[in-house]
């Protein structure tokens, strides 16, 4: 199983991550950090509402970190020399939308914990995965 | 100053990706990766973040994490950064203007992909990227480079790095200016080493192969600034100054098998004080340079023996003691005192001799090594806190004493064990002896005590005993578990 680490806000230039950039991809069972995840800052007893994360930790049972991989595919960004370091995701995760779709069928953890685990067959994460235009 | 902990579980981040993915874009302050004692699976690129002279990146191991000049496969200790599949573009991709990455290991285990690739456009004479005591390598083979170093207007400095592999070394081409001190450089098959043309200034760096024609140093006809090179053919005399010719990696260093890969000087080596005086003071390890009459040339300072009889006192008002090298010592009548914080003593060879002392009102004492001991007359007092013990042999010796107000004591090995006239005393806390023979023996009635007025003790191992002439002591035997003790006048077992 692949655990997809996902940038939630915007970065602050063209060549920084955006929302639904898949960061990482670790391993089932990977322990993130604090700054990761929110579940872990909570665990800590720290409080919840001043966590600075800007991630969301998307679990994807039954498929590998070589298939998840892909989604760290990097894209040249156009106007940039293309010397090596175009650094932009060419996939991204409309991760508003997933979250939304989980609120509506009532498993919201993905808005409230900022984690939340699917098959990678579902509707929802088919759906929200996409190659940028 | 922003630290962030990069760990394999309990920190801040457990990727070196996702801590620069939370970076400013825009740096008013350092931004600080820790790194800690882990392999991670990562590659890294730094992209879109605008820094400065004073507000850089900084990437560094962790006191815990730092290398002792091997890879971490080998050694077993270091933050490692790795790939095995993917990472196409490369391993490590800085592309910021200032930067600083100290310590730690940088490797591509997959067969496409450079370990480090400095490549982007950096600001025209507003950039200093350096690297400082990592170990940097990849499997490929081929004619592609390890590290491919020529981005336009790159300011870059290495110094004490070790860089090896099967295919080239290293590129400059095409950066502005490149310093190389004390670096160590070694290829496993017959390619080209160090690339570059007048961009480099050369010093005190080895680069050698295992065999064949490719030469160590290519300056491509053009005339580099250098000196006290060396080589294992004759380039790094036909490019620098003073510099040494022929000298075979097998002569010189500890192994330079394939995957055991262990660049530190053996004894006679032929780079030892063959340096010239540099202006940075440690070598990969943290050993001052220089150990002998003058530096060594490569990443490893060669060190023959220990200090002398001065003595030496490390105090601090509050804080930490950190010793890391090729030998963590205190000799004679040094000692290291603290009103609070931790003591911490790492290395291949960590020992108190005699006379020395570990002292603090308030903190944790660590030994930590392959003989993690208290020799005769060494003494640990503090009066909170934690002592531990952690080894291939965890002992007390005779007449070592482990004494504490308030806290807990731990030994923890093989053989974990309390001999003759050894004492644990605490006023409260625990006791706890881990191992695989875990006891306390004794001739005599008088001779081995685990002693506490509050708190517990705890046996624990295959064999776990307390034999003829052993007695535990507390001030409430009531409320202890004895009841699985047979008490006869003699024996004491605990099943």
């Amino acid at each position: 199983m692949a655990e997809l680490l996902i940038r939630t806000v915007n970065g602050e230039n063209a060549r920084r991550y955006m929302e639904g950039d898949v960061v990482a991809v670790c391993e089932d069972g990977h322990a993130f950090g604090r700054m990761e995840s929110l579940e872990t800052w909570a665990a800590e007893g720290r409080d919840p509402d001043r966590w600075p994360g800007g991630f969301a930790i998307v679990r994807l049972p039954g498929m590998s970190v070589d298939d998840a991989r892909q989604y760290l595919e990097e894209v040249h960004i156009l106007g940039l020399p293309a010397n090596g370091l175009s650094a932009r995701r060419a996939y991204t995760v409309n991760y508003a939308a997933l979250e939304r779709r989980a609120a509506e069928d009532g498993r919201d953890t993905l808005r409230t914990q900022k984690q939340i685990t699917r098959h990678p067959g579902d509707p929802d994460v088919k759906a929200a995965f996409s190659r940028k235009g | 100053m922003a630290t962030y902990t990069i760990k394999a579980s309990g920190g801040d981040y457990s990727t070196l990706t996702a801590w620069e993915a939370a970076a400013p874009a825009t740096l008013t302050d350092t931004y600080e990766a820790q790194c800690f004692d882990f392999a991670c699976d990562d590659d890294v690129a730094i992209v879109g973040i605008t820094s400065s002279v004073s507000n850089y990146m900084r990437i560094y191991a962790d006191a815990s994490a730092a290398l002792d000049g091997r890879s971490r496969d080998v050694s077993g200790v270091g933050f490692q950064l790795f790939r095995t599949t993917g990472a196409a573009a490369g391993v490590f991709r800085p592309a910021t203007d200032y930067l600083r990455v100290e310590g730690i290991e940088i490797v591509h285990k997959g067969t496409a992909g450079n370990a480090l690739l400095l490549n982007p456009t950096f600001a025209a004479g507003a950039n200093d990227v350096r690297f400082t005591g990592c170990i940097i390598h990849d499997v490929r083979t081929g004619t592609q480079y390890t590290c491919v170093l020529t981005g336009p207007n790159l300011n870059l400095t290495l110094t004490n790095n070790i860089i090896y592999g099967y295919q080239r070394t290293w590129d400059t081409r095409g950066a502005a200016s490149v310093v190389s001190n004390n670096n160590t450089i070694w290829r496993h098959a017959d390619q080209i080493g160090v690339v570059s043309q007048t961009e480099l200034v050369c010093k005190n760096t080895y680069s050698g192969k295992a065999s064949g024609t490719s030469e160590c140093f290519w300056t491509g006809g053009s005339s580099p600034s250098g000196n006290n090179n060396a080589s294992s053919d004759n380039s790094a005399a036909t490019d620098y100054t003073a510099s040494l010719t022929s000298v075979a990696g097998a002569a010189i260093f500890q192994s330079i098998t394939p995957g055991a890969e262990d660049f530190r000087l053996i004894t006679g080596a032929a780079l030892i004080d063959a340096g010239v005086a540099l202006s940075v003071a440690n070598d990969i390890a943290g050993t001052t340079r220089p150990s002998g009459s003058a530096w060594d040339i490569g990443a490893w300072e060669f060190v023959s023996g220990g200090g002398g009889g001065t003595a030496y006192i490390m105090t601090a008002g509050a804080g930490a003691f950190t010793l890391t090298g090729q030998q963590a010592g205190l000799s004679s009548s040094r000692h290291l005192p603290a009103d609070a914080g931790a003591f911490a003593l790492a290395g291949r060879d960590v020992n108190l001799l005699t006379g020395k002392r570990l002292v603090a009102d308030t903190g944790a004492l660590a030994l930590t090594g392959q003989d993690a001991g208290l020799a005769s007359s060494r003494h640990m007092p503090a009066e909170v806190g934690a002592f531990t013990l952690t080894g291939k042999d965890a002992i007390l010796l005779k007449s070592r004493r482990l004494i504490a107000d308030v806290g807990g004591f731990v030994l923890t090995g093989l053989p974990a064990l309390l001999k003759s006239t050894r004492r644990m005393a605490a006023d409260a806390g625990a006791f706890v002896l881990t191992g695989m023979d875990a006891t306390l023996t004794a001739l005599s009635p008088q001779a081995y005590t685990l002693s506490a007025e509050v708190g517990s003790f705890v046996l624990t191992g295959s064999d776990v005993t307390m034999k003829k002439g052993r007695f535990w002591t507390d001030i409430d035997p009531v409320a202890a578990s004895w009841a699985d003790i047979s008490d006869t006048p003699t024996t004491w077992t605990m099943q």
